[in-house]
C-alpha cells in the first residue's frame, strides 16, 4: 500500500534527501510525547501528515493515536490512516510551535485535510501545552 | 472560477436567485420561545433573537458575524431558505449550525470574491463539502450550493473544520423532530420559492459547466437534479420514507449512528458520500463498528473508575473533615481541603457533598484524573447534580474526552430544571439512556439546544453563569475558542467574584492565542484565590506562549511549590502534577540550563526552588 516507505522512526534520513524543518519539528513533538506516554494516545486516531516543499509531498509522518507511537513515513502495514493533512514545510513549523493554529491555516488555505476533522482538532495537545479550563 | 462571480455579486437590481436562496439562510428558526413562536426573524441573527439581550457578550458574537450588515439589502435569504425548507412538505429540523452558515455566507458574500475564484484550496472543500450536505437539513441540494459558497468564506475559523464533519444526511431525514417547528414553518411558507431554487441551480449549473468544477461529478449531480426540478427530490423522500420504516427514529438513530462510526473510520470521506437513500442499506454493515465504539468508551471509563487516595494522609483522624475541608477552600488552601475532603470520603463514602468537593478541588489543582474519578463517584450518588456535571465536562474538556464531556452538558441540561423541557421536546422519540457514541451529531445538537436555553431568558440582568460556562465548555471542544472567551466573559460579568470562571475565561482566550488577555484574566483569578494551583499553571504556560521562558518557569515552580506545601506536619503529601512536571521541563529546556534538566529529571524540587529564588 505504501510505495514510499522511508527509513524506521529513529533514523533521520529521509529518503527524499529534502531538508526538512517539519523534522526537527516532529523530533520536539518525540520529545513532548515521551514525557507523556498517553499524550498521543489521546488524540486517539491515525493522522498523517504529508509534508511538501515548494508544492510536493516530500515526506510523509505518521502520528499513531491508536498505538500511541510518531514516526517518519507513511502508516505502517495494517494502519489506516483516519486523517490526513497535507501542508507546506514552514507551515507546519508554525503549527507545531503554537505560531499558528489549523483552523487558521485551513481558512487560508495551507493546510488541507482529508478525512474527519475532528479528530484532527486533537493535535493541538501534541503541538503545545494546552490552557486548563 | 471567475465564471461564478455573477452569481455572487452583490449587484443591486439584479435578480439574482441565489440572492434570494440566501435570505432563506439568516432566518435561524431555532429561536423558539417559551410559548413556542419563533421570535420573528429579522434579516440577520441578532440580539433580538437571542433573548431579552440577555449579553452583551452574545450580542458581540453575533455582531462580529454581522459586520457588514449595510451590504445585505440585497439579500434576503429568510425567505427563500423557509420556502425551500417547507416546499420539501416535511419538518424541518433546523440545525443550530445553520446560524453559523448564514452569517458565514453574509460575511463572505461582501468579502472580496475574486478570492473565491482564486482560490485554489477550495477546490477539495468544494467538492467534499458537496458530498456532505449540513445535517437535518430538508432541503439537500440547495444548501449544498449555500454551503458551498459559504466554505470559500476566509473568516472563519470554525466552520471549516466543523463543516466537514456534519453528518450528511444524505436523504432528508428528520433527525429530530421539534413540533414546534413545524407548527410554525407550515404557516409562513409561500411556495413558489420552489421555482427560484431550480433556477438557482440551473444557473449554478450552467457556470459550472464552465468551470473546473465539472470535474466534480457528485456535485453536478446534485445541482442537474435540482434543475431537473423537484422531480428528483421527492424522489428522495419517497426513499427515506421507506427508509425510515416504523419507528422513524430509531432507525435514525442507528443511521446516526453507522454514520458517525463511518465517518470516524473511513479515510477517504468522499467516497462513503453518494447523495441518494440507498445507501443505507449497506450502513448497516457498519453496525459492528458502533460496537467497538462502545467498548471504547467503557474502556476509557475504566481508567477513571477507582480513585486513588494518598497514601498517607494527616487528616484521616480527623474529627470533621467535611467542614474543615471548607473552611480550608474558602481560605483558598487548596491543597490542604483536598486532604480533608478525600478523609471525610473515606469516612463517609456516601457523602455526595464531599465527593463534589474532592472533585472540583483536585480540578482546581489541576489533578484532573482525580477529580473525574470523585465527580463521577459523586453523580453515581446523586444523578442529579448539576455542578458535578459541569465540572465532569471541563475536566473531561481537558482531557481531549470529547463524548464524555458532551454526555456531561447533555445530563447537565437533561437535569436542570429550567432547560430540561427543551431536552425532551427536542428527543421525545429517541431514548436518552443509551451511550452517546457519536460526538459530532449530539454536538450540533447540544448548541442548539443551549442557545434555545439563553433564548429563554427575557431579563437582561438574569444571566445564568452556569448555561454560559456549559455553552463555553461546548464551544472550546471543537477548538472555537473565541466564542468560548465570550461565553466565559459573559459568566464572569455574572459572577466576577468567581475565580474559576476568570480561569476558565483566561484558558479559553489562552488556546485561542490571546496570551496577553488570558495572562490578565489569570491575574485575577489568582487575586481572588492565590492557591489557585490550575490558574498559576496556566499562568505559566501564557508566559511560555509569550516566550518568557524564566517567567514560566518561575510560575511552575511556585505551583508546585503550593502542591508540595500540602503536607501535613509530618511531611506526607498530596501527589503534585505531572502535567506541571512535563511542562516545567519544556521550559527549562528553553533556557539553556542543561544542569537544571538534570533536577527536573530528579524531581528535585527544592534545589530548583532554591535556583529561582522561590522562597
Amino acid at each position: 500500500m505504501t510505495k514510499e516507505k522511508s527509513s524506521t522512526a529513529t533514523t533521520t534520513t529521509s529518503s527524499s534527501g529534502v531538508e526538512l524543518k517539519a523534522r526537527t519539528a516532529f523530533n520536539e513533538i518525540n520529545k513532548r510525547a515521551k514525557g507523556q506516554p498517553d499524550l498521543v494516545k489521546k488524540v486517539g486516531a491515525v493522522i498523517v501528515f504529508d509534508i511538501t516543499k515548494d508544492g510536493n509531498v516530500q515526506q510523509s509522518w505518521t502520528i499513531d493515536g491508536k498505538k500511541g507511537t510518531i514516526y517518519e513515513g507513511k502508516p505502517l502495514e495494517g494502519t489506516t490512516a483516519q486523517v490526513t493533512i497535507t501542508v507546506d514545510d514552514n507551515d507546519f513549523v508554525d503549527l507545531s510551535s503554537g505560531k499558528a493554529n489549523a483552523p487558521a491555516l485551513f481558512a487560508k488555505g495551507k493546510l488541507k485535510v482529508k478525512g474527519n476533522v475532528m479528530l484532527a482538532q486533537k493535535l493541538s495537545t501534541l503541538f503545545k501545552d494546552q490552557a486548563k479550563l | 472560477m471567475a465564471a461564478l462571480k455573477p452569481l455572487l455579486d452583490a449587484e443591486c437590481g439584479t435578480t439574482n436567485p441565489l440572492i434570494k436562496l440566501s435570505q432563506f439562510y439568516t432566518r435561524d428558526n431555532t429561536l423558539v420561545t417559551q410559548d413556542g413562536l419563533i421570535k420573528p426573524a429579522t434579516n440577520n441573527f441578532t440580539n433580538a433573537n437571542l433573548t431579552g439581550g440577555s449579553n452583551a457578550t452574545i450580542d458581540e458574537l453575533v455582531n462580529e458575524y454581522h459586520r457588514p450588515i449595510a451590504a445585505p439589502n440585497t439579500f434576503h435569504l429568510e425567505g427563500l431558505l423557509t420556502g425551500l425548507r417547507l416546499a420539501d412538505d416535511t419538518i424541518d429540523n433546523t440545525n443550530k449550525h445553520e446560524y453559523e452558515w448564514t452569517t458565514q455566507f453574509l460575511d463572505s458574500l461582501t468579502n472580496d470574491f475574486s478570492s473565491f475564484s482564486t482560490n485554489t484550496k477550495t477546490n477539495n472543500n468544494f467538492s467534499s463539502s458537496m458530498i456532505h450536505p449540513l445535517s437535518n437539513q430538508q432541503i439537500q441540494t440547495s444548501q449544498n450550493i449555500i454551503n458551498d459558497f459559504n466554505i470559500q468564506q476566509q473568516q472563519s475559523q470554525w466552520m471549516p473544520w466543523n463543516e466537514q464533519t456534519y453528518i450528511p444526511s444524505t436523504s432528508t431525514f428528520p433527525l429530530n423532530s421539534n413540533s414546534t417547528f413545524l407548527d410554525q414553518q407550515s404557516s409562513t411558507v409561500d411556495t413558489g420559492f420552489d421555482n427560484d431554487t431550480v433556477k438557482a441551480a440551473q444557473n449554478i449549473f450552467a457556470l459550472l459547466q464552465e468551470t473546473q468544477f465539472a470535474a466534480d461529478s457528485e456535485f453536478k449531480d446534485f445541482v442537474e437534479n435540482v434543475a431537473g426540478g423537484i422531480g428528483e427530490q421527492s424522489t428522495v423522500d419517497a426513499k427515506k420514507q421507506e427508509a425510515t420504516g416504523e419507528t422513524k427514529d430509531v432507525t435514525v438513530d442507528k443511521w446516526i449512528n453507522e454514520f458517525s462510526n463511518d465517518l470516524s473510520n473511513e479515510s477517504e470521506w468522499q467516497h462513503d458520500w453518494a447523495a441518494d437513500a440507498a445507501n443505507l442499506s449497506s450502513l448497516d454493515d457498519q453496525i459492528p463498528r458502533s460496537q467497538s465504539w462502545l467498548r471504547h468508551l467503557m474502556d476509557n471509563d475504566d481508567s477513571y473508575s477507582e480513585y486513588k487516595f494518598s497514601k498517607t494522609n494527616v487528616f484521616l483522624d480527623h474529627s470533621n473533615p467535611f467542614e474543615e475541608g471548607l473552611k480550608r477552600l474558602q481560605a483558598h488552601d487548596i491543597v490542604n481541603a483536598v486532604l480533608l475532603f478525600e478523609a471525610a470520603v473515606q469516612k463517609q463514602p456516601n457523602h455526595v457533598e464531599a465527593w463534589l468537593y474532592l472533585g472540583i478541588t483536585q480540578s482546581e489543582n489541576e489533578q484532573d484524573g482525580p477529580a473525574i474519578c470523585a465527580l463521577k463517584k459523586c453523580v453515581e450518588l446523586d444523578p442529579k447534580n448539576l455542578q458535578a456535571y459541569i465540572t465532569l465536562a471541563s475536566c473531561y474538556a481537558n482531557e481531549m474526552l470529547t463524548n464524555e464531556a458532551l454526555d456531561s452538558l447533555r445530563k447537565w441540561l437533561a437535569n436542570n430544571d429550567k432547560y430540561s423541557h427543551l431536552l425532551s421536546n427536542r428527543r421525545s422519540q429517541t431514548t436518552t439512556n443509551e451511550p452517546r457514541l457519536i460526538d459530532e451529531l449530539v454536538f450540533e445538537e447540544l448548541q442548539e439546544l443551549f442557545l434555545q436555553a439563553v433564548s429563554l431568558s427575557t431579563n437582561p440582568n438574569d444571566i445564568d453563569s452556569d448555561l454560559q460556562v456549559c455553552l463555553g465548555v461546548l464551544f472550546h471542544l471543537p477548538g472555537d475558542y473565541d466564542k468560548a472567551a465570550e461565553c466565559f466573559n459573559t459568566a464572569v460579568l455574572a459572577k466576577p467574584d468567581d475565580a474559576l470562571l476568570w480561569n476558565k475565561l483566561g484558558a479559553a482566550l489562552a488556546n485561542g492565542g490571546q496570551s496577553e488577555k488570558a495572562v490578565d484574566a489569570y491575574y485575577h483569578a489568582l487575586t481572588l484565590s492565590p492557591g489557585f494551583v490550575r490558574a498559576r499553571y496556566n499562568l505559566g504556560i501564557s508566559c511560555f506562549n509569550l516566550s518568557a521562558y524564566k517567567q514560566a518557569v518561575e510560575h511552575f515552580l511556585t505551583a508546585l511549590k503550593q502542591q508540595s506545601d500540602g503536607i501535613g506536619p509530618q511531611g506526607t503529601h498530596v501527589q503534585m502534577s505531572e502535567n506541571i512536571w512535563r511542562t516545567l521541563a519544556i521550559a527549562i529546556g528553553h533556557l539553556q540550563r542543561p544542569d537544571l534538566e538534570q533536577s527536573v529529571g530528579k524531581k528535585d524540587l527544592s534545589k530548583l526552588l532554591h535556583e529561582f529564588k522561590i522562597e
